[in-house]
């Protein structure tokens, strides 16, 4: 199977420990950290009111948790007004630059950064993965002419569920004073990460499609709705995995993946995807 | 033996009626087209798509302005073009039903691939999980349409600079959009942004949008799209376009212009998809301009392979390629359609609707040095107002001498007002066969009526006695095909018989 993490059950953590965190999921009581680098970049640059607003619009694109907190505020009655904001773009377009530095900044001061003791590793490989995997969403989304600003945003936040339940999970075993291998842990935020990513969306009200790549991006038989970015995310997402873990993702697996026949992805046009993988390797690698 | 008696490379509406034409005949037929199913970008990018976004803007404005009084009708501000074109996919599922069961039917193999040719009698297709399929034909018909032209000083990203393949991938209404190109394709998308309320600019090198119209009716068209709150920039040169990085589109215009839009679309012409279709092998040569080389039969410098539609180049619309397949496929298997027609109507789905055939009032005047000009506009009839469809022209081009029809011209706001071929009555038509119809009122096809002509009538009548005297004296009336005009409004649309000297 082409991610481990789906046959890999939760048995190893407490029934209480998962109710909790069900529990919390369901009440909102979860929160999306920003990794630490993210964070001082954007109370660096956010705070400068003569920064290059580049450098914001670009520290949203490259940072799930920067861009599912932005496009969560901007999807308020406030701001967005009668009709949802679906991508990033849209929102500087909107709100202007001005307005996204100040929610920005807000959030980076409230939301906190990851402190995870022992998970510093697969947290920044989580945000380096949904990064790649939403620069790939954008390559697929190009190359077969359909909707690039979706895809991206799809790909990008597909995983949110993962640094949601890990940094909640910590929380909770610490609080109960559990101790719990971190195996284990990864394996649950593996098993449960499209349920609790689709019910997140659902409560931060993301765009639809977001919502189902978020919730169906592993399903072997995707619902009909936004089944088009469902079936990019879930190619981009072993995109992404085949360019940081390629023992885990053969490329002759890729080649076979599910989703290529119905997004009418030629091998040559694959191939051109395949193309942008250093580079995007590189940009997703430089996140911390 | 070959596999097949044709084989058709792209299913697009040259494609399809080649393939349905050639298995009608009993042939052994195969269609072979990149999608799943055929239609090609018609289905998928171009017709279909744009229609039902058309359809939406303009019912939209339609109800704005015939509720104006009663109710203050307003759009989202950030109105989603999804939303806008909800019944898309309803319309191209049917579409694409309809056309599976055409080809099956038919008895018509379809093959999902990619086709290279190999030698001029066989091909490989390249199929979608990597494997390939090799075969033989004896004839070939290529109609793998075309793609938008994209400039080097024009980097399309499909997310802020677009082109006619992605931009109805948008999936929300930008704030300003602007279009480079001045044709067909930029015109209609222009309008139908400007009618669902963004601030749309054109910009071309061109003086004038749509240079091959009637001026007037251009003239029609530009005032309708500033009404709008549209713009045209004509004479500009354009440097370059990029995506400033944060939210905008930046164009740059010769003279240190410069524009800002959210999105930028290029509608700077379309070019032969012929890319990777192995035309060397096949000894198939092309035009300087990348078009398919045919001759008057559409066949192509390989004798027995033909092309149709797009690839060949200009007129490039649905309804020409069409009529090109078939042509195609009865040549090659030796049926004899007789000559093709040289009149082409051009509908422009604009917004407001374009519809010509035959000369413009300009050539007219170039070649018979005078025209006698018909013009009626919407405004003044009832039907029009009432159906708050009042800005509709409808203009006739006649001989100044003889009283023969040469051109005839529409504006209008509906699917009506376009100018189409009356197929089967090849008699010359005049002046005074206009003024026959009884109409009912209220109707717009009044505006032909004998009153709004009479101007035209009468600076006629002492020419074309003068006339008159000439043919007896002996002088060759052209044989020239019938042509009908459809002006908007009632479901039995007035038509001003015309004949076109060309």
């Amino acid at each position: 199977m082409a991610n481990a993490a789906r046959s890999i059950d939760t048995a190893a953590v407490p029934q209480a420990v998962l109710d909790e965190l069900t529990w919390r999921v369901q009440q909102g009581k979860v929160e999306l950290p920003l990794l630490p680098g993210v964070a001082m970049e954007v109370t660096n640059v956010a705070a400068q009111e003569t920064a290059d607003s580049r450098v914001i619009a670009e520290l949203l694109r490259k940072d799930q948790a920067v861009a599912a907190h932005v496009l969560r505020v901007v999807a308020s009655p406030v701001y967005s007004g009668r009709t949802q904001i679906v991508s990033l773009q849209q929102a500087v377009a909107r709100l202007g630059v001005a307005k996204i530095r100040e929610i920005s900044l807000a959030i980076a001061f409230r939301v906190g950064v990851f402190k995870l003791k022992g998970f510093e590793a697969e947290i920044t490989a989580l945000f380096q993965h949904s990064v790649a995997a939403a620069m790939f969403a954008q390559e697929i989304a190009r190359v077969t002419r359909r909707n690039v600003e979706d895809a991206f945003m799809c790909g990008l936040l597909h995983d949110v569920g993962r640094p949601v339940i890990l940094h909640a999970l910590v929380q909770i075993l610490g609080e109960q004073k559990l101790r719990v291998p971190p195996q284990a842990v990864i394996a649950a935020t593996g098993a449960l990460h499209c349920e609790v990513g689709g019910t997140l969306a659902e409560s931060w009200n993301l765009p639809e499609a977001v919502e189902m790549s978020m919730r169906h991006h592993h399903s072997a038989t995707p619902p009909d709705a936004h089944v088009t970015s469902v079936r990019i995310t879930a190619l981009a997402d072993e995109l992404a995995r085949y360019t940081f873990e390629p023992e885990r993702m053969p490329e002759a697996e890729l080649r076979q993946h599910p989703a290529l026949a119905p997004l009418e992805l030629y091998p040559e046009m694959l191939d051109k995807v395949l193309a942008k993988g250093e580079s995007i390797r590189q940009a997703a690698g430089t996140l911390s | 033996m070959t596999d097949y008696d044709l084989v058709v490379v792209g299913g697009g509406p040259a494609g399809q009626k080649a393939a349905v034409q050639a298995a009608k005949t009993g042939a052994r037929v195969l269609l072979i087209e990149r999608a799943k199913s055929a239609g090609g970008a018609c289905v998928r990018y171009g017709t279909i798509p744009s229609k039902t976004l058309r359809e939406t803007a303009l019912s939209l404005g339609k109800f704005r302005k015939l509720t104006a009084h009663v109710m203050d009708v307003e759009m989202p501000a950030h109105l989603q073009v999804s939303s806008l074109m909800e019944r898309k996919e309803e319309v191209i599922s049917a579409h694409e039903r309809y056309m599976h069961a055409q080809l099956s039917r038919n008895g018509i193999e379809l093959q999902q691939g990619v086709a290279r040719f190999t030698s001029p009698e066989t091909l490989e297709v390249a199929l979608l999980d990597g494997g390939k399929r090799a075969l033989s034909s004896r004839y070939f018909v290529i109609a793998a349409g075309s793609a938008p032209r994209t400039p080097d000083n024009v980097p399309v990203d499909h997310e802020h600079i677009l082109d006619s393949d992605s931009l109805l991938s948008l999936s929300y209404l930008p704030e300003s959009l602007v279009v480079l190109g001045a044709g067909v394709i930029a015109c209609e998308y222009a309008s139908i942004f400007a009618a669902l309320g963004v601030k749309v600019t054109i910009i071309d090198k061109g003086e004038r949008p749509l240079s091959f119209m009637d001026q007037e009716l251009v003239e029609h068209f530009l005032k309708e799209l500033r009404q709008a709150g549209g713009d045209f920039l004509g004479g500009k040169t354009l440097e370059g376009a990029r995506f400033d990085g944060l939210s905008s589109v930046e164009t740059r215009l010769a003279g240190g212009e410069l524009l800002r839009s959210e999105k930028l679309f290029c509608a700077l012409g379309r070019v032969a998809a012929v890319a990777g279709l192995g035309l060397d092998a096949a000894g198939v040569k092309v035009t300087p301009r990348g078009l398919v080389q045919v001759d008057e039969h559409l066949r192509t410098s390989a004798p027995n392979i033909y092309a149709a539609g797009d690839v060949i180049g200009p007129p490039a619309l649905a309804s020409t390629s069409m009529e090109q397949g078939r042509r195609a496929a009865c040549h090659a298997l030796g049926l004899d359609l007789g000559k093709q027609g040289a009149l082409a109507p051009a509908g422009i789905y604009t917004i407001p609707e374009l519809g010509s055939v035959g000369l413009t009032e300009q050539q007219v005047r170039e070649r018979f040095g005078d025209a006698l000009v018909g013009r009626a506009k919407f405004e003044e009839v009832a039907r029009g107002q009432i159906s708050a469809a009042e800005n509709g022209l409808l203009k006739v081009v006649v001989h100044a001498e003889t009283g023969v029809v040469l051109g005839a011209h529409a504006a209008g706001e509906r699917d009506r007002a376009r100018a189409h071929r009356s197929n089967g009555d090849h008699r010359r038509p005049h002046l005074r066969d206009l003024h026959r119809h009884r109409l009912q009122l209220p109707n717009v096809r009044r505006s032909l009526s004998r009153r709004r002509l009479r101007p035209a009538q009468t600076a006629a009548r002492p020419r074309l006695r003068q006339a008159r005297r000439r043919r007896v004296r002996g002088r060759e009336w052209p044989s020239q095909p019938m042509i009908a005009v459809e002006a908007p409004g009632g479901r039995g649309a007035m038509k001003a018989h015309t004949a076109v000297c060309n």
